[in-house]
């Protein structure tokens, strides 16, 4: 009922709202640093082969040898977790890489075009939600056996008919506005009107979600590791890591304690980052 | 006379609604509408929400494609257009939109909006596009050194001269203004008006003004067409329309307008019943329902039964009732008090 | 209309509203005085920027953050509702005083039927009406605002009305119980022209049957020339000119009110050529100039050869005639 300040203030022009960083922002982008100085630093800072088996050595306790100790063959876990580091962090960026290839200009055609073409797709998509995207991934694996390259093609699968829906509604909204109507009036063709003004308007759309898929694929690559579908031993990745920790659970939980730990951190840091993005590109709408 | 530049023949627009199964209810946005504009004329499309006034103008543009009928420009029928012929024709017909929030792309510079009309026809690059980008903003009353901020960075009325610019960048024949002044203070809605007056002389430019605002457009039109339930139901010169008018409907509409008499009390007529309540009668006339004159005849059938069609009337315009023009005795809508009561008021 | 000298069921004086955004504070609302007598219907006219919508938000306790109120003082029926802690206040709004929004189609529930909600207020203010008996005055009141067949439209959702029925409802929940102030904010605005006359009707049929004083907000001349008693104008966070709408409306006294009303598009007659406008736009609120916040648009100061006074001292809001205030240092209410 009550109109908010932004609407009474905007009638009058030049002004504009700036507020100061919130915390969150400032966590999400002091945790986000920490995961991406891993990810480019860490194998180098920790300076331990990941693969050195010392079965004398195993489930030995954090010290100066072993920062965060060894696990069941031994092997330096600071090290595993950074180098593993790297494969999640591959594995993360090429599933929505797929997704979004996908996705993107799927979604854009069928918004923009309707017709036949979005018949069919939307109702592909349809059939897609209703098999739980974890079980697309499990199905993917199953047929390609498992490995990085099929885990990395397994999360992409499994996420571009949520990414495609969405993208598709946006494209519905932004189609409908009158600056669109107006390109059209001045003879803009379809294809200008889709770079001039629709991927434009998607782009905010675009960002926020891959941050949000990159925290998906972070937490399904841990998931599908667990269910032992992922990277494969002795390879290191954060899902690996857990996989191989899970058999101790009971007897050695610190294992599997430390190998979540950079998972929460990362999935953490991206949800605030994906957060304070989505408020500072609404924000520049309202304002 | 000369030949009409805009020419709407027997234009017709159906929308299916929503329904279940097969039952989709057809609407009748714009039923048989025909009316012309002439080169160097605006004719002023009045109407309340529902009358079809804003589809028409899409149908114009092509915005949207009619059921039936036929928009023509300089003779040649809009529907067969296609490619080349197209285009030279977005040249000749733009289009002014109603400034709302959608009315700009949020994520585009004024510049980069106001070179997509000389980009997409080929007409200027490089130096040659800034200067004439430059020209369009001081002919609109803004500042050339504005061009590099975003829409939302400007006032309302600051905003409606740059979505004037944009539309005026192909250096269009016919100006398809849709509710252009409507959201605006009325300060700046004045200033807006005097705008499309002086573009009007300036350039020659012919419009179609699409408004609810009977002031604004009587302020710039010529002639006014009225527009009920998707029919023109009356067009004419614009002191013949407001101080004499024929349909009832517009007497109405007329009567409506607040007569700024401070002291007067409310002295608006209040019309019966609602546009969007009323059921429109196929068969005859859509206003009958709410018709103070078919009321005060009784009622005949023939309103009901059959379609008024547009006939001349008294004054040079034409006017679809069967009973309208009969002479203005006791039926006058003292439209002196209007003009006594409108003149008398402003400074 | 109104007897003179009764107490007054609304007073404002020195009302001050600050909105602190990061490059500064911009003063929306800066000392505004008004009362609103029993049975009285005042207009509060200005533009976009003016002031008015913050000040109405003001009174009704709902200035939304980052603005506050940073003084002056908002009396209803004597009590100052700068003290009334917040259930204070939402019992106040409803019972005393209620508002009437613009877009009533916005302003209700989609999803709820319109009985429902318009015996929401009932149920928060009078827990104890028995249902029968509530369920007869949601309907008597649907009827009294001149909804056709008050049970079946109890029963509708929102969207199946048309906007003027929308509004109709809307007035229904703000005078069902009997406030003293209605608070009108530009409820024609969004409606067809055709059917703002019946609301205006029965806005006045409210005022005739209850004596409920109304503050209408608007920034159209001609709609407060038809149903208000006085009128406020509003410019740049201050009220220029107060009066009778008679007095103001055809002769008025400061030069903003006299170009407000000459910038409404005249009807009949040979239309002029160019209409009267104001150059310019408004001050930016975060910096009110230091003399006449209007100097620089101002016609009157133009014709005077731009007196430095103008611009260098703020004009007070000062008595010209009775019951009639102007800010200008040069205001007179002319001869109509």
């Amino acid at each position: 009922m009550t109109a908010p300040a932004a609407a009474i203030l905007v009638e009058q022009p030049r002004v504009a709202v700036r507020r100061r960083a919130p915390l969150r922002t400032v966590v999400g982008a002091a945790l986000g640093l920490l995961v991406v100085v891993t990810i480019l630093l860490g194998p180098w800072l920790v300076g331990k082969d990941p693969y050195a088996i010392n079965i004398d050595n195993r489930f030995a306790g954090p010290g100066a040898a072993h920062w965060l100790g060894t696990d069941e063959l031994g092997r330096d876990v600071a090290s595993r977790i950074a180098h593993g580091a790297r494969s999640t962090a591959l594995i993360a960026l090429g599933a929505v890489a797929i997704a979004s290839a996908i996705a993107i200009p799927l979604g854009v055609l069928t918004g923009f075009l309707g017709g036949w073409l979005d018949l069919v797709v939307t109702r592909i998509v349809d059939l897609f939600f209703a098999i739980p995207s974890l079980l697309v991934a499990i199905g993917v694996v199953g047929l390609f056996g498992a490995s990085l390259t099929t885990t990395v093609l397994a999360l992409g699968l499994s996420y571009w008919p949520f990414y495609t829906r969405l993208v598709r509604s946006a494209v519905v909204g932004i189609r409908s506005r009158p600056y669109v109507d107006a390109a059209r009036v001045l003879g803009a063709s379809r294809l200008r009107v889709i770079r001039t003004d629709i991927l434009t308007g998607l782009t905010p759309l675009v960002l926020v979600q891959t941050t949000v898929l990159l925290g998906f694929a972070i937490l399904d690559e841990a998931a599908l590791g667990f269910l032992g579908l992922g990277v494969q031993p002795p390879q290191a990745s954060w899902g690996s890591r857990l996989a191989e920790s899970r058999e101790f659970m009971l007897s050695h939980p610190e294992l599997a304690l430390v190998a979540s730990v950079p998972i929460v951190v990362a999935v953490f840091a991206i949800n605030l980052l994906s957060d304070a993005l989505r408020d500072r590109l609404d924000e520049r709408r309202v304002s | 006379m000369t030949e009409p530049l805009l020419s709407v023949k027997g234009l017709v627009k159906e929308f299916h609604g929503r329904g279940v199964g097969g039952s989709r209810p057809v609407v009748r946005a714009v039923d048989d509408v025909s009316f012309d504009v002439h080169p160097g004329e605006a004719l002023g499309l009045v109407g309340e929400s529902g009358s079809g006034k804003t589809t028409i103008g899409r149908l114009i543009v092509r915005l949207e494609e009619p059921t039936a009928g036929r928009v023509e420009v300089r003779g040649q029928d809009v529907r067969r257009l296609a490619g080349r012929g197209l285009l030279q024709y977005r040249r000749d017909v733009q289009m002014i939109f109603q400034n709302t929030q959608g009315a700009f792309n949020p994520r585009r510079t004024v510049r980069s909006v106001l070179a997509d009309g000389f980009q997409i026809h080929g007409l200027a690059s490089g130096r040659e596009l800034d200067a004439r980008i430059g020209d369009l903003m001081r002919r609109v009353g803004l500042s050339p050194e504005m061009l590099d901020r975003y829409p939302q960075q400007f006032s309302g009325g600051q905003r409606q001269r740059i979505g004037i610019a944009r539309a005026l960048a192909l250096e269009p024949a016919l100006v398809v203004a849709d509710e252009p002044v409507s959201a605006l203070d009325v300060s700046v809605q004045a200033q807006v008006l005097n705008l499309f007056a002086d573009l009007r002389r300036d350039l020659g430019l012919s419009m179609l003004f699409i408004s609810h605002d009977l002031r604004a457009v009587y302020f710039l039109c010529e002639r006014i067409a009225v527009l009920y339930l998707g029919r023109l139901v009356e067009i004419g010169p614009r002191r013949t329309l407001l101080e004499n008018p024929v349909h009832p409907y517009t007497r109405a509409l007329v009567g409506s307008i607040p007569a700024f008499r401070p002291g007067g009390g409310l002295t608006r007529d209040v019309i019966r019943g609602e546009i969007s309540d009323s059921e429109p009668v196929p068969t005859g006339c859509h206003f009958a329902p709410r018709c103070q004159l078919w009321r005060e005849l009784d009622r005949p059938a023939r309103c009901t039964q059959e379609r008024p069609l547009l006939r001349p009337v008294t004054g040079g315009g034409l006017a679809a009732c069967h009973f309208g023009d009969t002479p203005p005795d006791d039926r006058t809508i003292d439209a002196d008090t209007v003009a006594e009561g409108v003149a008398g008021g402003v400074v | 209309m109104t007897a003179a000298g009764a107490a007054a069921v609304l007073e404002v004086s020195g009302l001050t509203v600050e909105f602190s955004l990061g490059g500064g504070v911009a003063r929306a609302v800066d000392g505004v005085d008004l009362n609103v007598r029993p049975g009285e219907i005042v207009g509060m006219v200005g533009e976009s920027g003016s002031g008015k919508s913050v000040t109405m938000l003001a009174l009704l306790g709902l200035v939304p953050r980052p603005g506050r109120i940073v003084a002056g003082s908002v009396r209803l029926r004597g009590k100052e509702l700068r003290d009334a802690g917040r259930r204070e206040l939402a019992s106040l709004r409803g019972r005393q005083m209620a508002l009437i929004p613009s877009d009533a189609g916005a302003a209700l529930n989609p999803v709820a039927r319109i009985g429902v909600q318009v015996g929401e207020g009932l149920s928060a203010h009078l827990p104890e009406l028995p249902r029968a008996e509530r369920r007869g005055r949601i309907l008597d009141i649907l009827g009294r605002v001149g909804l056709p067949r008050p049970a079946d439209q109890a029963r509708r959702f929102p969207h199946e009305l048309s906007g003027g029925m929308q509004q109709r409802v809307a007035v229904a929940m703000g005078v069902q119980l009997g406030p003293d102030l209605l608070i009108a904010d530009e409820p024609t605005t969004a409606l067809d022209v055709t059917i703002q006359a019946q609301i205006l009707r029965l806005l006045l049929d409210v005022r005739e049957q209850s004596g409920t004083s109304i503050l209408f907000v608007t920034h159209d001349m001609t709609t407060v020339a038809e149903i208000c008693d006085r009128v406020l104008v509003m410019y740049a966070g201050q009220i220029v000119e107060s009066g009778p709408v008679v007095d103001v409306c055809t002769a008025p006294a400061h030069p903003y009110t006299r170009a407000l009303l000459a910038a409404v598009p005249p009807l009949g007659g040979e239309p002029p050529e160019r209409l009267t406008t104001i150059p310019g736009s408004p001050p930016d609120p975060r910096a009110w100039p230091a003399g006449c916040r209007f100097a620089e648009r101002c016609a009157l100061r133009a014709s005077m050869g731009n007196p430095s006074e103008c611009t260098s001292k703020a004009p007070p809001l000062v008595s010209v005639a009775d019951g009639r205030r102007s800010r200008c240092h040069f205001s007179e209410a002319e001869d109509a």
